[in-house]
């Protein structure tokens, strides 16, 4: 079975249930700076997946692979509760779709948001 | 009256004011506004009222599939599933999807070669309102506005918008009209005459006569004021570069043009929305789809901005959101069953629904079918082939070709539908490797939608096309050709309703064309 087959269904949760809902637009998220990464990772409902998407991502642009270039993509570095995070995040996702600042990843059209954030899931996955 | 130069001794001399060449949606539609008019026509079919064995084989040729040519079309089956023969031509197998061009698609696009009509869509809009009639569209919807739908999704201006067709019943053609010809006294319809050449004067200014035959042998000379050309883009070419006894190149082609340019709609299965709501996407998508023939619906999907196309330099394109292609098949044969039809393309369908059946599992939502415009190359093209047909005349190779222009336009338009459906919330889209794959092939699966476009290419000049903008061969002053192969360009929408509406602007040209030579003949 081809991978993409494999991890479609568990994607389904992470991207229905948690990248799909963003609404709001702003022009810049300073705030996100300060969100750590076990907050963003609480973003996805299933970081399994999402780290399969990220190892690909990464793969293709092993240049990204740093926490720190990961998080300043995402506009995020630092601390921040999760709901701020969340909201954030979601804006975020937006503004990225808008722009046309998107990835294609193992067949899927993910905002830069997305796609940062399943790659620093692929890297918390890859350490712990 | 409707006559048939297959057994019954017609005469070995007709005339006519116009000959129209081809009982499709072009020709009956010209013949039968003709009528209205008063004039005596003359229209000729190849076929009979019903297809038949030997004058299928005549369409009989060769899908070139060197090694350059990007696609050849396994799904294009050249013979006996695009073109239809007979009385009503295409018409009888028509789906009825009805839109006009868009705007842009008859404007210079800088990125486009060959791009850019002659006439703009304000000079057509006046003739697509007249062919709702013939179409038997009522109401038809082709905007958001007209369809008052509240609940359509915020597409970004400079990217999507909702794209509406509306649907023919579907008319057929020759079905429809038959009747009023048969009872017409200024209209003569011969079946089973195939025009085998045109003969034109030393100079090819004008044409003098067509000859005529039928499978059964007979021979006859036609001469009218006037020529009309309506046998579709493959025929029309054909015709064109057979008849080459004063002009070694054929009729019209001084330009080299005839046969060049030869455009489809190519038609690409890209991948598949995963939704977290699939129920909400069907229930707008799907909301009033025809549920058979006879059924005037629409359906919606999405088409490109000009803005979009412009900033991104890519072609025109449209996309629908298809929940189970199975279902969708096995209910228009089902319905043709129910009518007492048997479904067109019966084979190929059925393959098609087992296919998709077996592949389910891979479709958690819904399939992305995209249709594109297809960028004008000489690359792709109609040509003579020394073998012969049982009339004599040379048969025709297709060498169908994409170009990257056309590769472009579905990477970059999957992009633009992906970021679209990712910032409405509305899901997001998984493509097929291909796609983004600047350097892959158009999967065997491409087909061309039976829109033969292109060949006979209208222009402002002689020297970059065929026909100028009212559809007469350059320098050919009684010659004139309808149809899609006058399109320089096809949009990406189904071409019937555009073919009808230049074939009514066509035939108010004549008109005028007539009261002036009448007006001057008196004075």
């Amino acid at each position: 079975m081809k991978r993409r087959n494999f991890i479609l269904t568990p994607v389904l949760f992470a991207i229905g249930d948690c990248f799909a809902d963003a609404r709001s637009r702003v022009d810049h998220y300073p705030e996100l700076l300060s969100t750590d990464t076990q907050s963003l990772l609480r973003l996805l409902n299933n970081p399994q997946s999402a780290a399969e998407l990220g190892r690909q991502y990464l793969s293709d642009k092993p240049a990204l692979a740093n926490e720190q270039a990961l998080k300043q993509a995402l506009g995020v570095n630092g601390k921040k509760d999760y709901a701020s995070a969340k909201q954030l995040f979601e804006a975020q996702q937006v503004l990225d779709f808008e722009k046309g600042n998107v990835q294609c990843i193992d067949g899927w059209i993910l905002s830069n948001a997305e796609a940062s954030l399943c790659a620093l899931a692929a890297m918390a996955t890859s350490s712990s | 009256m409707i006559k048939d130069f297959k057994d019954a001794v017609i005469g070995k001399e007709l005339e006519a004011d116009v000959c129209v060449v081809g009982a499709g949606a072009a020709g009956i539609t010209i013949a039968h506004a003709l009528m209205n008019k008063g004039v005596n026509v003359l229209l000729l079919e190849s076929g009979g009222q019903f297809p038949d064995q030997a004058t299928t084989d005549l369409n009989t040729l060769t899908v070139d599939d060197d090694t350059e040519a990007n696609v050849t079309g396994t799904r294009f089956n050249p013979n006996n599933a695009c073109r239809q023969r007979f009385f009503g031509g295409t018409t009888n197998h028509w789906a009825g999807w009805c839109r006009p061009l868009d705007e842009i698609d008859f404007q210079v696009r800088s990125w486009i070669p060959n791009s850019g009509w002659p006439i703009s869509r304000s000079d057509l809009d006046p003739y697509y309102q007249a062919a709702k009639a013939y179409c038997d569209l009522q109401n038809p919807i082709f905007t958001a506005t007209e369809s008052g739908l509240q609940d359509l999704p915020d597409y970004s201006s400079n990217k999507l918008e909702s794209m509406f067709w509306s649907f023919s019943k579907p008319t057929r053609f020759g079905q429809k009209y038959r009747a009023e010809l048969e009872a017409s006294t200024n209209v003569t319809v011969l079946m089973h005459a195939n025009v085998v050449n045109i003969t034109t004067n030393p100079s090819e200014s004008k044409v003098n006569s067509l000859t005529i035959r039928s499978l059964t042998g007979n021979d006859a000379v036609v001469r009218a004021d006037r020529y009309i050309i309506a046998t579709g883009a493959l025929e029309n070419t054909r015709l064109l570069l057979a008849s080459n006894k004063i002009n070694p190149a054929g009729v019209g082609n001084q330009s080299g043009m005839v046969g060049k340019n030869y455009q489809n709609h190519p038609h690409v299965d890209i991948g598949n929305i995963v939704s977290s709501d699939p129920q909400a996407l069907s229930a707008l998508y799907e909301r009033r789809a025809p549920q058979g023939l006879d059924d005037n619906g629409f359906r919606l999907g999405v088409g490109a901005t000009a803005a979009v196309q412009q900033e991104r330099e890519i072609l025109n394109f449209s996309a629908t959101f298809q929940e189970e292609e199975a279902k969708k098949i096995l209910k228009t044969m089902w319905n043709e069953l129910k009518g007492f039809n048997w479904p067109t393309d019966f084979s190929s369908k059925l393959k098609m629904a087992v296919e998709d059946l077996v592949g389910q599992e891979k479709r958690l939502s819904h399939q992305v079918y995209m249709y594109t415009e297809q960028a004008p190359n000489d690359d792709s093209y109609i040509a003579l082939t020394d073998e012969r047909d049982a009339l004599d005349m040379p048969r025709i190779k297709m060498h169908w070709k994409l170009n990257e222009l056309d590769k472009k336009t579905v990477k970059q338009a999957s992009l633009v539908i992906g970021e679209e459906l990712g910032r409405l919330g509305v899901g997001r889209l998984n493509i097929s490797d291909w796609v983004m794959q600047d350097d892959a092939e158009f999967p065997s699966t491409t087909w061309g939608g039976c829109h033969q476009i292109g060949t006979t290419r209208m222009s402002a000049s002689a020297a970059d096309g065929v026909v100028d903008k009212n559809c007469q061969v350059h320098g050919v002053a009684n010659l004139f050709i309808a149809g899609s192969s006058v399109f320089p360009t096809g949009g990406h929408t189904p071409p019937t309703f555009t073919i009808v509406a230049l074939a009514l602007r066509l035939v108010d040209h004549l008109a005028g064309a007539s009261t002036e030579q009448n007006n001057s003949a008196s004075s």
